[in-house]
């Protein structure tokens, strides 16, 4: 029923301009971060690291839909504050302590529900911040952090080696949430999917993953997407409300 | 200014990926035996006494469409050799993969085989693709590469030249 209704909402949210408020945030190694807020009245906070350089323009419309259905969304550019290119070196070279510091940051200010969202090599640094936030905090008081959605995570310890199992970076077993996962079935990836999940579950996660039929990573963003793919990018804003939905947030200590 | 800047670093970083066949490290694999286009079915042993490359590949990977005309030309150039390439599609529907290579005029002769469910590829670990295995004529793999080349320039084919005679 919550669902049905969601979907609904999303239906009535404009899909074109996206409206939100910028501000920037001054982190600990002096770096400005900015962030896109789609605010809304529900108790769950969406955290995005799009790494998108702040041009996804169907993230914003997926943020907006969201924010239009109740759920706060807060994009950061982690990339553009640190002069980084949008490459996997040095999205993988980011040690979460950005991430850690945001999540400190909103839980100051609001006592929502953090969830985080982010997609490829993204899925490092915000794992990364996250298990820094949990050890941080030590188990002190309800923590505000409760999930993560990963669109296509590349969590790879190196290259693939022909012949050679995917081994993955010591973050996967070291980090507890209730975790989404969305693998397209167009990608090499989705013959790991398993693989990954019982590497996270191992570390203490709660994983649902869900491969999405007819559609290549990144497929939002894609210059030449197939019908499947625009198709799939409208839905965005309700997949990512019905994983928050299943993760069954509790905000309690026993994490 | 700071997203003029980001953008310089992104035309000085970006590289473009270039392989090269390396000695291969990983464990023996499994046989197999997919079906072809035409519904015959090949059983990788059964090319033991030729130099077999298998490459694994999918209608959405771009470098693996440039490179398959390249495959070709190396077949070509291996005529009347003891010489063979297996290209095993990744788990799509061999219906779309007909219409793909139709649609983009694609036109090899070298068999295309269908792992319709994954069970290749989950044996041999395939994690990116394109990915090559190059076997010696007893059916041991010998090299292996992930990643798109250029399967007809003289380094491969000298690198072929041994096992070829061997």
């Amino acid at each position: 029923m919550r669902i049905a209704l969601l979907m609904w909402l999303f239906a009535l949210a404009a899909p074109l301009h996206a409206e939100f408020v910028t501000t920037t945030v001054t982190l600990d190694d002096e770096s400005d971060v900015d962030l896109r807020m789609f605010p809304a009245e529900g108790n769950i906070l969406l955290l995005g690291f799009p790494c998108d350089q702040g041009t996804g323009l169907n993230e914003a419309r997926a943020s907006q839909a969201m924010s239009a259905a109740g759920i706060e969304v807060w994009m950061a550019d982690l990339l553009s504050a640190h002069f980084l290119a949008r490459t996997p070196s040095s999205i993988r070279s980011l040690d979460g302590n950005n991430v850690r510091q945001l999540i400190e940051h909103i839980a100051g200010q609001t006592d929502k529900t953090i969830v985080l969202a982010t997609s490829g090599y993204g899925s490092v640094p915000v794992l990364r911040g996250a298990r820094l936030w949990r050890q941080q905090r030590q188990g002190e008081g309800p923590d505000p952090l409760q999930g993560a959605i990963l669109f296509y995570p590349l969590l790879n310890a190196s290259e693939p080696e022909p012949g050679k199992a995917v081994e993955y970076m010591p973050v996967v077993h070291d980090t507890a949430l209730n975790i989404a996962i969305f693998q397209p079935e167009k990608s090499p990836n989705r013959f790991w999917v398993k693989h990954l999940q019982q590497a996270l579950e191992e570390g203490g996660s709660h994983v649902e993953s869900t491969i999405l039929k007819g559609v290549r990573n990144n497929f939002y963003r894609l210059k030449n997407p197939t019908a499947k793919e625009r198709a799939m990018t409208q839905q965005l804003p309700e997949m990512i409300a019905s994983a928050i939905e299943k993760m069954n947030l509790k905000k309690d200590s026993s994490q | 200014m700071k997203s003029f800047l980001t953008a310089l670093l992104v035309l000085f970083t970006a590289t473009a990926y270039a392989g090269e066949l390396k000695p291969y490290s990983g464990a023996p694999l499994p046989d197999f035996t997919l079906q072809d286009r035409q519904g015959s079915s090949h059983r990788l042993s059964q090319y033991r006494g030729k130099v077999v490359m298998v490459n694994f590949w999918a209608t959405y990977c771009t470098p693996c469409i440039k490179e398959m005309p390249s495959m070709q030309r190396l077949k070509e150039k291996m005529n009347g050799r003891d010489f063979v390439i297996l290209a095993v599609d990744m788990a799509e529907e061999a219906a779309d993969v007909v219409a793909f290579l139709a649609r983009y005029n694609i036109k090899v002769d070298f068999p295309i085989l269908f792992d319709t469910e994954a069970r290749v590829i989950e044996q041999w670990m395939i994690s990116a693709v394109p990915t090559s295995f190059i076997l010696d004529k007893r059916g041991t793999i010998r090299y292996a590469l992930y990643g798109g080349i250029e399967w007809d320039r003289t380094e491969v084919i000298e690198l072929l030249d041994p096992l070829l005679n061997e």
